[in-house]
């Protein structure tokens, strides 16, 4: 959106006075030089390198991704600042010929902003009523899948296509708007045949660069559904990047990850991506597996059968084919170092009850692991580069985490619940207070206590009540309205207190 | 010097300019009619910025067509509805139309422009903030830069106070040597203070092309003048209808100036004005 209004904004307050001085402009000797009309498209390649920089430096500002300039690589700023300057110019195209339509400057930055929002949220739900028309949207009407995996994208040729649609349609454009301008007499010299010229094979090349795309976004969608992989009714012939209910089965790129049902065999195109590049297997254990976008969830056959729930929880493996030696890309090195300084406290912690896992893992994109199973092997430190990055909420995280993490002592859940909060006493111990204060009021039932008064309120005749878990979510899937659980937590804690935590965590892993 | 010959157009289904022919050479050219007469399309032919769907016109021999890169080297233009960039000081302005026409070095040019029209003390602020006089001094300082051997003043003195009307039709008087200067206008006085020569469009159709005085002797002794008291004026010019030229209130009566004869009144010299009007209205 901030895109398109700048540079709305900032091109029709340089139309505006041009349409005014337009007479004197077009009697002047230089009027009509190349270098003359090229201040169009060099003025609007300054806007895009400034929507560039203004991003870069919203980056260089936030003190935790400081160090990461571009996280795919300082290699493809010029064909990401090339793309910005095509999406840029697609705008001041549309723009100018808005103005040119309109003549009025408010009247074009109305119709930009509408254009804009109906590319962003009605598209979407149009494209939604077409089976995989959602992941068509996700696929190429945005850049999503542009990560430190994936430079250009998933799918390289809907990327680069993308781009070539968008100056197709700026050059379709132009030829439109030198027609349309053609009304005013001082631009009726315009050869009509060249604009017309112009605008047909604009859009001609722009029609065909979005079939290619889609078609080539299809060929990446696999004819069965996730459910049916994991049901061994299918077996997957070539890497589909999604099943047909929009469930990502494999990540492709430098760092390709396939996802597969437990202990089912390695398909034999995998052994193909081998050359130089190593191949691993995890067993990640009791995943969530996710859409990728809550719109696919209307993607699915409408038989019932067929249909995926939105939720699946199940184990998986992932194989993953990488460069030897580099198990994640270069560029993610001071963020991954980073990230494991700030894991050693709890890895110091976690030691236990298991041994220090020996190597980092990088998983892109966050798809493939939740936050709950981010590290859930023992020699190996698994971990998305969304979880590692500090997208998510902090705090959130590093809880999550510490439950992963107390999880691979396989004891029962309030157990889990005091490792847990063992974990993150060595470096949030304000936080682990406050946890522990209301599991002393939930053991006491003050969460039951106040869903009664809610309910006693509802009745009353007040239709908004909100009732919630005021601790971190995993503890909160345990000991939340549980006074039970509530009070076997804090027994564990209380015991652990006595005992000294290494004394009594190893009870606990002998049964004790 | 300007050939204008046959030269038609129209818009749609509106004839703008049906078939005129006149030749222009070098001093102050009047273009004179009602608006919608013709004048502006007659004047954006000539700048190059419209084809004419009839015809041909030339400037120095150069066709307004084929030829106009050539025709705008030696063009100086100001538009009816001129409009500057408003974000930049008139020194600035001149500048950015100076860096248009092509002109090297135009510093020295820019600042007696600015100085011949009165600009020095506000050259420095946004063109914005200017008055409607002064824009119009910056537009016609536009038009001057680079020493255009053909102006085309379009409605110049519009908007224009009667002492700024005075100084610029001075100014020009005094910048017509050695070049062609086109000024269209609906006002006659300015073409009777400075046109030696003058072409009146009506309704797109050239209805005289030669000098003012030839004008007024076109309607010598078919001029008469009346005295109306003021409580019969209205019957009075109902009565004669389009055949009124001009009217002069006094004390209690007025002089109205009448297109032939008349009960009670005299005959006149007639002036520029009223000769116009005749023309126009005959």
């Amino acid at each position: 959106m901030a895109t398109s209004l700048l540079t709305a904004v900032l091109l029709t307050s340089t139309l505006r006075p041009e349409m005014d001085h337009r007479q004197v402009l077009w009697t002047t000797p230089v009027s009509s030089r190349i270098w003359a009309l090229a201040t169009k498209p060099a003025a609007a390649s300054l806007v895009a390198i400034f929507c560039v920089v203004l991003g870069a430096s919203s980056v260089l500002l936030h003190p935790a991704v400081r160090e990461v300039l571009v996280p795919a690589g300082l290699e493809y700023v010029p064909m990401y600042i090339l793309l910005a300057w095509i999406h840029t110019l697609l705008w001041a195209a549309v723009s100018s010929c808005l103005f040119a339509t309109t003549r009025s400057r408010w009247m074009t930055l109305a119709c930009v902003v509408s254009l804009d929002v109906a590319w962003h949220f009605l598209l979407p739900s149009v494209l939604s009523l077409w089976p995989q028309g959602g992941l068509v949207w996700a696929s190429y009407a945005t850049y999503q899948f542009v990560s430190p995996f994936a430079p250009f994208g998933i799918l390289l040729v809907p990327f680069l296509l993308r781009g070539v649609t968008e100056a197709a349609l700026a050059i379709g454009l132009i030829g439109v708007t030198s027609r349309v301008r053609a009304r005013l007499p001082e631009w009726a010299h315009v050869r009509a045949s060249a604009a017309r010229a112009l605008g047909i094979v604009g859009a001609l090349i722009a029609v065909a660069a979005a079939g290619v795309s889609v078609w080539a976004i299809q060929r990446q969608i696999a004819p069965f559904t996730l459910w049916q992989l994991w049901q061994g009714q299918v077996e997957s012939d070539r890497p589909y990047v999604w099943s047909n209910d929009g469930r990502l089965l494999v990540f492709p790129g430098r760092f390709t990850v396939v996802r597969l049902p437990v202990s089912s065999p390695v398909p034999d195109w995998v052994f193909g991506l081998l050359a130089d590049r190593e191949l691993r297997r995890y067993s990640t254990r009791d995943i969530t597996v996710r859409a990728v976008d809550p719109a696919f969830e209307a993607m699915a056959p409408e038989s019932s059968q067929e249909k995926t729930p939105p939720f699946l929880r199940e184990t998986q493996d992932l194989v993953m084919v990488y460069p030897a030696g580099r198990p994640h890309p270069a560029e993610l090195g001071g963020m991954a170092s980073r990230f494991l300084r700030q894991l050693r406290p709890l890895l110091t912690r976690a030691a236990y009850w298991q041994k220090a896992p020996s190597e980092l893992l990088l998983v892109g994109p966050a798809d493939f692991l939740s936050l709950e199973t981010a590290l859930p092997s023992p020699e190996v430190l698994l971990a998305s580069a969304f979880t590692m990055s500090n997208a998510a909420d902090g705090a959130t995280k590093w809880w999550w985490i510490a439950w992963a993490l107390a999880g691979t002592a396989d004891l029962d859940e309030q157990a889990r619940c005091y490792l847990t909060l063992f974990l993150m006493g060595g470096s949030y111990e304000s936080q682990v207070r406050d946890v522990l204060a209301w599991l002393r009021d939930e053991a006491e039932g003050g969460s039951l206590d106040a869903e009664e008064q809610a309910l006693t309120r509802l009745t009353q005749g007040e239709t908004e009540v909100w009732v919630a878990c005021g601790a971190p979510p995993p503890l909160c899937s345990v000991a939340w309205m549980n006074p039970l659980a509530a009070q076997r937590v804090l027994e564990h804690w209380e015991r652990s207190e006595e005992l000294g935590h290494e004394a009594y965590i190893r009870t606990l892993r002998e049964g004790g | 010097m300007i050939g204008v010959e046959g030269v038609g157009r129209r818009f749609r289904n509106v004839h703008a300019l049906d078939a005129v022919t006149l030749e222009i050479h070098s001093g102050i050219f009047g273009l004179l009619g009602p608006n919608g007469a013709g004048k502006s399309t007659l004047i954006r032919i000539l700048a190059t910025l419209l084809p004419p769907t009839a015809g041909t016109a030339t400037v120095y021999g150069y066709d307004t067509v084929a030829d106009r890169i050539a025709i705008r080297r030696m063009l100086g233009y100001l538009p009816q509805d001129y409009g500057a960039y408003p974000k930049l000081t008139g020194q600035e302005y001149l500048r950015y139309v100076a860096i248009l026409k092509g002109l090297p070095r135009p510093r020295k040019r820019i600042a007696e422009l600015l100085s011949q029209f009165r600009l020095v003390e506000v050259a420095h602020r946004r063109v914005t903030s200017y008055s409607g006089g002064m824009l119009k001094r910056l537009g016609i300082a536009q038009a001057l830069l680079g020493n255009p051997k053909v102006l085309l003043l379009d409605e110049p003195t519009g908007g224009l106070d009667p002492e700024e009307r005075v100084r610029f039709r001075e100014l020009l008087m005094s910048i017509k040597r050695d070049r062609v200067v086109v000024l269209s206008t609906h006002l006659v006085e300015d073409i009777a203070v400075t046109c030696e020569h003058l072409a009146v469009l009506n309704e797109g159709t050239l209805r005289y092309n030669d000098t003012p005085e030839g004008l007024i002797q076109l309607y010598e002794g078919k001029v008469y003048e009346v005295w109306v008291p003021e409580n019969r004026v209205r019957e009075t010019l109902t009565a004669w209808g389009n055949r009124v030229l001009t009217t002069r209130r006094h004390a209690a009566t007025r002089t109205v100036r009448i297109l032939g004869k008349v009960d009670g009144g005299r005959p006149v010299c007639p002036t520029l004005e009223d000769a116009y009007l005749a023309l126009i209205r005959s």
